[in-house]
């Protein structure tokens, strides 16, 4: 008689590491901190009134952009740095041309999205409106680009600031059309954060990466980490006691409580799937992934944050806290301590997806 | 399509001595350690408590020259090809990224990465070394087709490697029947040891539907 477990024959995990686990969670959040960036310029901007509301979503917005670029960036450095031959990815519109796959679709999924981030950040940071109304810290590429600019030698008033600025106006296109290009660029995020899920979930031997489940998480998670990292910025730039601030936290508790949910109904599939899910399924709560998925994931990157936030809606709506200064900075602080543990938690995710993975075995006779 | 070649393999003749995979490495000049086109896994079947049915079986493994290769389909650049011409499962390294994506597709851990970041399989011995064999000559053309080194090196005669059709001659019935629903190029007779109903190499189906 067999004894469950016997007669497989289990196989090694692939070889994708800490980089590739990074990608995935700089792709989430650069898709997510996109779309924070366009909820707070289209949703948001409009409706905020008196100038401290407004600094916030400009702020917002502006940070969303610019965290998009540099996380899409710095992410697929990481994803390079996993390749045999990184040299030959740049080859890419000639090379990739098994349009089944979820890497080539990936790909062209963020090159395109990685302009339309460029550009929003970008029209964000330059042009005569800016001209002596930068100061928020999101302006620091113009500082830094103000800079350089007053170290070279010039004849005249024109200088590098000065053709950034006429060039984000000559290309930057109003009203509808603006809008337009920002409602693409938001599908495109929506596009990125998914497909960071998709790569996975199309491998059909890791019953972890599993179809139905795992997407919804990618893009609970995504959104989450990039609402939590456009708005870092905005309360580092001063905004934590803004309206604009609240509500982002109070979305991004919304999607916390959602990816909770799925993240629950994924392991109770596992638990009672098939060999190898039942073996992922101890491995996360085993001695491989206990501390980053149970304490890291669960608890200090959902749990935690949004008990947090809760306290803190709780002490904003009945107290008056944010009357004195010292109770503005520690919210300012509790927000900053609750984003920062999401974007913790929100890396450890993907660390576990890839480091917890089991592959089915194989039923020997 | 030509003929499909494949292997044959009899877990009744294997004795688990791992010449065959020493043989693969030595051929193609693999590289030392972790890279193996060929495999020999020894698998427990009971418990050493009840050790009258205790049972234990060598499994020789290699690509399986899938009929529908899971990892030609994720492969971005598709530097992975089934051959129309022999139905053999190779990979063009001059096109390859190494991305590592394949190696998880696979069931069966074929994919192999070498110190220079790019795949590597076994390519039914098309020629030698990796990466050989993209665009080599048909083994139903060629005039004296290389025998596998496995084949070649095998002490017991648990494996053969050559035209399906010529393979199915020497399996058994029930071998012949499993290898009719067995996606794989690969025939495998049952262990005369066991009586357990999961076929061998059936794992493709098993392998894949378990999530």
């Amino acid at each position: 008689m067999a004894v469950p477990g016997t007669d497989l024959l289990w196989l090694p995990r692939g070889h994708w590491e800490i980089f590739i686990a990074t990608y995935l969670f700089l792709g989430g959040l650069s898709g997510g901190s996109y779309l924070t960036s366009v909820v707070s310029s289209v949703l948001f901007r409009p409706r905020a009134q008196g100038p401290e509301e407004i600094f916030a979503c400009e702020e917002t917005s502006r940070w969303g952009a610019l965290i998009g670029v540099l996380a899409i960036g710095i992410g697929s450095i990481a994803l390079l740095s996993h390749l045999g031959a990184p040299l030959r990815a740049f080859t890419f519109p000639v090379l990739f041309s098994n349009f089944g796959s979820w890497l080539v679709i990936g790909t062209w999924i963020i090159v395109t999205f990685s302009v339309f981030t460029t550009l929003e950040a970008f029209w964000l940071q330059f042009g005569t409106k800016h001209e002596g109304d930068a100061e928020g810290l999101s302006y620091f590429p113009r500082w830094i680009v103000g800079w350089i600019d007053d170290r070279l030698p010039r004849t005249d008033d024109r200088g590098l600031l000065w053709l950034l600025d006429t060039v984000a106006d000559l290309i930057r296109p109003t009203g509808y059309l603006r809008l337009g290009v920002r409602l693409v660029g938001a599908v495109l995020s929506v596009g990125v954060i998914v497909y960071t899920a998709m790569l996975l979930t199309d491998l059909a031997s890791v019953p972890f990466w599993n179809q139905t489940f795992m997407p919804f998480i990618f893009l609970m998670s995504g959104a989450s980490t990039g609402i939590s990292a456009a708005l870092f910025g905005t309360v580092l730039s001063g905004g934590g006691t803004t309206r604009t601030n609240h509500l982002f936290c109070l979305a991004d508790d919304g999607l916390i409580v959602v990816e909770v949910g799925f993240i629950v109904a994924l392991l109770s599939f596992l638990n009672s799937g098939s060999v190898a899910a039942q073996a992922t399924y101890s491995k996360l709560f085993g001695s491989c992934c206990y501390l980053p998925f149970v304490w890291g994931v669960m608890a200090f990157g959902l749990v935690i944050p949004f008990l947090m936030s809760m306290t803190m809606t709780g002490l904003v709506s009945f107290t008056d806290i944010e009357e004195s200064r010292l109770g503005q900075f520690a919210m300012s602080t509790g927000f900053a301590t609750k984003y920062t543990l999401v974007l913790l938690g929100g890396f450890l995710l993907r660390y576990v997806v890839l480091f917890a993975a089991v592959k089915n075995p194989l039923f020997v006779p | 399509m030509g003929e499909q070649w494949g292997f044959y393999f009899d877990p009744d003749d294997c004795m688990g001595c791992n010449a065959c995979a020493i043989a693969c490495k030595n051929r193609h000049d693999v590289d030392e350690g972790h890279v193996d086109w060929r495999r020999v896994d020894t698998v427990p079947s009971g418990s050493f408590d009840d050790y009258q049915n205790y049972e234990e079986t060598n499994v020789s493994m290699s690509c399986m020259h899938c009929a529908d290769p899971p990892c030609e389909k994720v492969c971005p650049t598709d530097a992975i090809q089934k051959r129309e011409s022999d139905g053999i499962v190779t990979v063009n390294q001059d096109a390859c990224i190494g991305c590592g994506y394949c190696e998880w597709a696979c069931p069966y851990g074929a994919p192999q990465y070498g110190d220079d970041g790019l795949m590597q399989k076994c390519n039914l011995c098309l020629d030698k070394g990796p990466g050989s064999g993209h665009g080599a000559t048909s083994k139903n053309e060629q005039d004296e087709p290389l025998e596998p080194a496995c084949v070649d090196e095998c002490v017991g005669g648990a494996l053969d490697a050559g035209p399906v059709g010529e393979l199915l001659d020497k399996a058994s019935e029930e071998a012949a029947e499993r290898f009719a629903n067995n996606p794989t190029s690969v025939i495998v007779e049952p262990s005369s040891e066991k009586t357990s109903a999961i076929a061998p190499m059936d794992v493709g189906t098993k392998a894949t539907d378990g999530g």
